[in-house]
Parts: C-alpha cells; sequence; structure tokens
C-alpha cells in the first residue's frame, strides 16, 4: 500500500469535513495527510513535521450569539490555513519534511492536547526520538476589514524521555545550546538556548489584503499536467467545505512540485516559486522564523545522532539564516524583542556550528540587546567571547567573557551553568596568566581571590539550570 | 513565571479580558474569593480575572469585544513569558472596583489569600482604564509601609475616541500585564525569605526574588508609556521603575550580607569588584 494511503487510514472520513486542509511531505517520506484536531497526527517517516493548527478564535467569538459572525471567522481562520500550508510548498522544506493541518471540524483543541497526543501517539505513532516537530497556533480576531492575528510557534526536537514521564511538555524536548572548549581543548563551556516557544506580536491584516494574498498564491499554484510552464494547467483555489488531502513530491531538485489531491482527483505539476510568499511573509513574518527555526532543528538533528534521519542539504544552513534575517528586520516594535533576540540567537547558534565565532558572536551580541535581562543570552555571548580570546591565539573584537557569565548570574542567581562557566574560563585564564599570555583586554586581577570566590560557592550547588 | 491565560469558556473570556478584580466576598470569608471558582486555587499564588460584563455595557459591544480580543492576546503572551508561577483564575462573579474598595482590610486578606494581581477594565468617562491591583506592593509597600508613591492601584487609559479611529493601535498597546506580575513575584518571594528560617530555603527564595526584580527592570521598556494614547501615568511607570531597581539591588545586598547562607551573588560581587551599587545592579554598567 502505498505509505500516503497508509497514512490516511488514520485521517478522518471525508464525510465529516468541512472545511479544506492540506498535507504535504517532501523528501523520503512520501506521504500526506491532514486531520480533525481530535485525531492527531504526523508522518511517523519524515525527519520533520509542521503541524499548524487551525487558529482559534478569541473567547468573546466563541462565545458569539452569532453563528453568520463564528462562521465567518472559521472560514478566514481556514482560508488563512489554506494560504500557509501553500506558502509551506514553495519555501525551504530541509528535506524529508510531513506538514499535516489540523482542523476545527467538529469541535476546537487546545493545541497543548494535541501536542501531547502527538508526543503520546494519537492517531499517529508516538513522535520518535530525535524527530523534529514545528507546531503552529494562534488566535484570530476580525472586525469589518480588519483581521488580527496572534501566533505561537513552538519547535523541538523530541528526547528520549518515554511519554507520561516528563511533568510537563517541555520536558519532552531536547536541549538547544552549544558546547565550546577553551584552554588546551580539556575544559567545555556550555550554553543552553531559551526553549523555542514564542508568542509573536499580533498582526494587522485587511480582508482586501487576504484577497491579495490569495490572488497571488492562485496565480502562482497552476496544476500543470507536466512540468512545463507551457503545459496546460488549471489554478488552485480555496473552496469554503471542500476537503483536500494532497501528497507532495519535489521534483527537477525542487523546480517543481509533483501534487495529487486524493479526495479531489487534483494531479499534477506545480512550479516552486519561494517569490509567491513575500507579501504573506510582509503581513505574518513569523513564516520566515518557521522554516529558519525548521531549519535549525534539522541541522541539529543531523549533529546529534539522536534517531537515523535524512540528513538536510548543504544549504540548509544558509536558508535557515536568510529566512530569519529576515524576519529580524521585518519584526519591529518592543513587543517583538523576544523574538527577535531568539531569532539571532539561532544564526548565532548556526554560525558556531560551523566554527563562525565572530558570527556567532554578533548574533549573540544581539539577541542580548533586544532581548537584554534574558540571562540565556548573556551566557552564550560569554561562552563566544571565551572562544574568541582564550581557544587558540586571540581573534579580534571580543570582550571579558566573565563579564556576560557574571551577568547571566546577576539575573538569575540560581543559574549555574554560567556560575561553571565562569569556573572553567577562571581557571583557562590562570593557565594563560602563568605563560604571561593574557590577551588585552581580559581582566586577569586578583585571579586567585576570584577563583576562591567561585569555588566556594561551587561547593554548596546543586543542579544546573539555564532557562 | 506567568499570568493570564485566556482559554477556557465564555466566563473565561468574559474575564479574559482583562478584568478582574477580587474583592472578597464581604470581606471576610478567607479561603473564598468572592465570585471565583469554589476551588480557588487553594494555597498557591494567584492571579485573579474578574467580568467584564460591566464594560461591555459602558461602550457597546463592539467596542468591547475588540478590547477583549486585545487582552486575550496580551494575556497570552504573557503567560507564555511568565511562566507556571500562579494559578489564573477567571471569575465572573466578580468586577473591578475603585482604589477606595481596595482598603488595607480587603487586601490583607487577598495577601494572605496568596492573590498576587487582579486586573480589571473599567470605564472611565470617555476612557477605559485596565485596572491592576498588585496586592503585595498594596499590602506590604502602600498600607504597611506608607509610601503613598506607590499604590499598587494602577491604571492604564485606553481613550475610546482613538481605538474607534482604528484598532491597530489596541492589538500594539502596552504590556503592563508583565511588569505587574513580575513585582508582585519579586515582593511575594522576598517576604517569603524574610520570613524563612532555613537558610538553603532562604537563599533560594532570595535568589528567585533577585531574578523577577530584574525580569521587571527588563519588563519595563515594553510598558513604557506612549505619548499618543496608552498606557500608565508616566509617573506612576517611574514610581515602579524605581521600586523595581530599588528591590533588585536591595536583594543583592540581603544574600551578600547574609552569613549563613553562600549565594552565587557573592560571585558578582567579587568579579564586579564589590563597587556598591555598580555591583548590585542587574547588568554590569558599560
Amino acid at each position: 500500500m502505498p505509505p500516503f494511503l497508509a497514512a490516511a487510514r488514520h485521517l478522518i472520513p471525508v464525510s465529516l469535513l468541512v472545511a479544506a486542509a492540506l498535507p504535504f511531505t517532501t523528501g523520503t517520506a512520501g506521504a500526506g495527510g491532514f486531520t480533525a484536531c481530535e485525531s492527531p497526527f504526523v508522518f511517523d517517516g519524515s525527519a520533520a513535521n509542521i503541524v499548524p493548527i487551525e487558529f482559534l478564535a478569541t473567547t468573546a467569538d466563541q462565545e458569539s450569539a452569532d453563528p453568520d459572525r463564528r462562521r465567518q471567522i472559521q472560514e478566514t481562520a481556514q482560508h488563512l490555513a489554506w494560504l500557509m500550508k501553500l506558502d509551506s510548498w514553495h519555501q525551504p522544506t530541509y528535506g524529508s519534511l510531513g506538514v499535516v493541518s489540523h482542523m476545527f471540524l467538529e469541535g476546537t483543541c487546545e493545541p497543548d492536547v494535541v501536542l501531547d497526543r502527538l508526543i503520546r501517539g494519537g492517531a499517529s505513532a508516538p513522535i520518535r526520538p530525535g524527530q523534529v516537530l514545528v507546531v503552529l497556533q494562534g488566535r484570530i480576531f476580525t472586525e469589518g476589514e480588519d483581521i488580527f492575528l496572534q501566533s505561537r510557534l513552538r519547535g523541538f526536537r523530541r528526547n528520549a524521555v518515554p511519554p507520561g514521564e516528563a511533568p510537563t511538555l517541555s520536558g519532552y524536548f531536547e536541549d538547544e545550546g552549544l558546547t565550546a572548549t577553551v584552554g588546551n581543548g580539556s575544559a567545555a563551556l556550555t550554553a543552553t538556548l531559551p526553549l523555542l516557544d514564542i508568542i509573536f506580536a499580533p498582526r494587522a491584516v485587511t480582508r482586501s489584503e487576504l484577497q491579495e494574498i490569495d490572488s497571488i498564491f492562485v496565480e502562482a499554484s497552476i496544476v500543470r499536467a507536466e512540468p512545463s510552464l507551457s503545459s496546460r494547467g488549471s489554478p488552485l483555489r480555496f473552496e469554503p467545505g471542500q476537503p483536500h488531502a494532497f501528497t507532495v513530491e519535489i521534483t527537477d531538485g525542487g523546480k517543481w512540485l509533483k501534487v495529487t489531491d486524493i479526495f479531489g482527483g487534483i494531479s499534477g505539476y506545480i512550479r516552486a516559486d519561494p517569490e509567491v510568499s513575500a507579501f504573506l511573509h510582509r503581513k505574518l513574518p513569523e513564516l520566515d522564523f518557521l522554516n529558519g527555526m525548521l531549519g535549525y532543528l534539522r541541522i541539529r538533528q543531523a549533529r546529534s545522532g539522536l534517531g537515523d534521519y535524512p540528513p538536510p542539504p548543504e544549504s540548509a544552513a544558509r536558508q535557515a539564516e536568510e529566512r530569519l534575517t529576515r524576519f529580524i528586520e521585518r519584526d519591529e516594535g518592543a513587543r517583538a524583542a523576544d523574538a527577535r533576540a531568539l531569532a539571532a540567537a539561532l544564526i548565532g547558534s548556526l554560525a558556531a556550528d560551523g566554527e563562525d565565532w565572530r558570527g556567532a558572536r554578533a548574533r549573540f551580541a544581539e539577541a542580548a540587546a533586544a532581548s537584554p535581562y534574558r540571562p540565556a543570552y548573556r551566557t552564550l555571548l560569554g561562552v563566544a567571547d571565551a572562544r574568541l580570546c582564550c581557544a587558540a591565539a586571540p581573534a579580534p573584537g571580543f570582550d571579558d567573557p566573565a563579564r556576560s557569565f557574571t551577568d547571566s548570574l546577576s539575573l538569575d542567581p540560581e543559574n549555574l551553568v554560567a556560575l561553571r562557566n565562569l569556573d572553567t574560563f577562571l581557571a583557562s585564564l590562570a593557565r594563560l596568566a602563568e605563560i604571561n599570555a593574557v590577551p588585552a583586554g581580559i581582566d586577569a586581577s586578583r585571579l586567585a581571590q576570584r577563583r576562591e570566590v567561585v569555588q566556594k560557592v561551587l561547593s554548596n550547588v546543586k543542579e544546573p539550570q539555564d532557562r | 513565571m506567568v499570568l493570564l491565560t485566556v482559554p477556557r469558556g465564555l466566563r473565561r473570556l468574559a474575564a479574559t479580558a482583562a478584568s478582574l478584580v477580587a474583592l472578597l466576598c464581604g470581606q471576610g470569608a478567607l479561603a473564598q474569593i468572592d465570585g471565583c471558582p469554589d476551588s480557588a486555587g487553594g494555597p498557591r499564588d494567584k492571579v485573579v480575572i474578574g467580568s467584564v460584563a460591566e464594560l461591555v455595557g459602558a461602550v457597546g459591544a463592539r467596542m468591547s469585544r475588540a478590547l477583549l480580543a486585545a487582552f486575550e492576546m496580551q494575556f497570552e503572551q504573557a503567560e507564555s513569558e511568565l511562566g507556571k508561577e500562579a494559578l489564573i483564575l477567571y471569575c465572573d462573579g466578580r468586577r473591578i472596583r475603585d482604589s477606595g474598595s481596595y482598603s488595607a482590610s480587603v487586601v490583607g486578606i487577598l495577601n494572605d489569600d496568596q492573590v498576587l494581581l487582579e486586573v480589571g477594565a473599567r470605564a472611565d468617562g470617555t476612557d477605559i482604564a485596565l485596572t491592576y491591583v498588585v496586592i503585595p506592593i498594596r499590602h506590604y509597600v502602600f498600607f504597611e509601609d506608607g509610601q503613598q508613591s506607590i499604590p499598587g492601584y494602577h491604571q492604564a487609559l485606553y481613550e475610546q475616541s482613538r481605538i474607534s479611529a482604528g484598532l491597530q493601535d489596541l492589538f500594539k498597546g502596552n504590556a503592563e500585564l508583565r511588569l505587574m506580575a513580575a513585582l508582585a513575584l519579586a515582593l511575594r518571594h522576598e517576604k517569603l525569605a524574610d520570613a524563612e528560617t532555613d537558610a538553603g530555603r532562604r537563599r533560594e527564595l532570595i535568589h528567585r526574588s533577585r531574578a523577577f526584580y530584574c525580569d521587571a527592570i527588563g519588563s519595563l521598556e515594553a510598558a513604557r508609556p506612549r505619548n499618543d494614547f496608552l498606557g500608565l501615568p508616566p509617573s506612576e511607570w517611574q514610581a515602579l521603575a524605581d521600586f523595581a531597581r530599588t528591590g533588585a539591588a536591595r536583594l543583592f545586598q540581603k544574600a551578600v550580607a547574609d552569613t549563613s547562607i553562600v549565594s552565587t551573588l557573592s560571585v558578582v560581587d567579587s568579579e564586579r569588584g564589590g563597587q556598591g551599587a555598580a555591583s548590585s545592579a542587574c547588568l554590569s554598567l558599560s
């Protein structure tokens, strides 16, 4: 049985469908599906899955006595889900990706319940160790011509904790961070990113803009009989109440997508074009964040060795950085600072993975500037500085790592990762001092006294935390 | 840590909005906060959100719906950022009242019941006032210490005329909620630390209090009053900023001076050379 049909057996009966929803997989998995939110489903064979959950009306509208208003909001939310799905076709996939929209077909679902069931195993097998999951959920409010959206994005690699044993959902998320050595290479510094869980500032889209976005995707999503622009074709349109379930296969090096609707009879080729997403992404920059986060997680997945998944393409790091950089450039305002900081930290981590510590340091400094009171970014900055100043011959552009580790500790005195890093760094510094090799700009005064204070505290502490 | 979340039924919603209030039933009944669910959360820190039915009647359905939606989005963001520090109670049967109703006795009972924060929206002439009652501040600072500059009862005004002219500004509005919650948690943990006799537990409470004060300082910018039309009175914002900074420094000194504990903040003091205010700041001074 073809994989996508096997997958489809777990999906809701067609008779229950009231709205369009799309599934999409690429790379080796070759299966697709969509589901009602009560039957959470992801593709077991895919290295990564994106799970967009239909945006939820705000509470006032959920309780509205006006059925027309409720219907209009749901139709708008499903239209957006349709566009986000089409958008994902035109973005970098990083290979082996499943996209399963979770729709409110019989009733609404709490996203945490959906996520919990995916971890434990819903209509599909439990998420496997190392597998990547990216969940996009949100709130929608409409008033006349205006549509307001607030997105929440969570991404993680599943760790090895058995289902049911973690006290919170984040207990199933693998830590994301980095390790670097200093001195003679035996001493390791560590840093952990904040959870990849971010709620974005509300966005405003008008109905006319939504129609414009729709028109762009209709024009770009011509399903042709052959992978050629001269081949005849017909547009793919959002039709309320019309169910779809697509399988998608990338062909011709990513230039064409072969799509097959297992319910609607549509089959053919769509020309992939990242430019069609430009307007939608200007209105919803978090879609760039989503793609960059996906790339980051796929790269980390390949490096970790947890699970046996196909590696992402060599272009993955560059693509992820491009998307995250675009997000930073477009998302403005004080309420967006935490999201910009996390995007910068992800780019910095990718740079560190590639041993570009100057680039990493610049991004960690950017993160610390955007979100100055988040201790994790201070720790990351300190690790990059230590790597630059003291791993080998000093590279230009570092500050004293002790300062960042101290700031991290000052912001969160229970943060023992920073304390251990400070201890490691001071020990390394002492060795450099013995051979008169302390780099300029590093404070090596009172070293014995400072190390004694750190050691005294370390002897009285317990487990490290850095979030 | 966190604060308000929204989802759960309609009531919730009503509640959602943001409003909340919690005056104890008859000011006497302990354990049960009037208008809140029977369980009332038990012995946990709480954020109480009350009904906005009165507001709906005052400003109209369209405006109320937009306000509730904007507040709901703000609460959700705050909850995600602040975490699991407090239980969110949606209390359909409660509504926010004027500052005089939050007397020393009422606030004392709410404080004993571990209420951290009450949030409510009420009509105020032609404006809508998003109201925050920061219970620990009102109890310890305003009533017990007599500091009139920081009453613990704060209102952020939303001008109806400007909101009506365009909802976008409403949804981009200020984010006072996290600041208020962080301050409430900071002071609550500080008071717990003051009363704690076990050295290890006291050290942990001091550290957490310090972290919340620093978090509050980090939340100041997003809560800064805007020149156009939304936010706290600038003098109140400044008073809260001063309170947060003073608190962070005070907790630093407590940690370093307490000879019965070994605090990581002594490392901060050592690394910064014991330079007084420069040492105790949340971040190094440039």
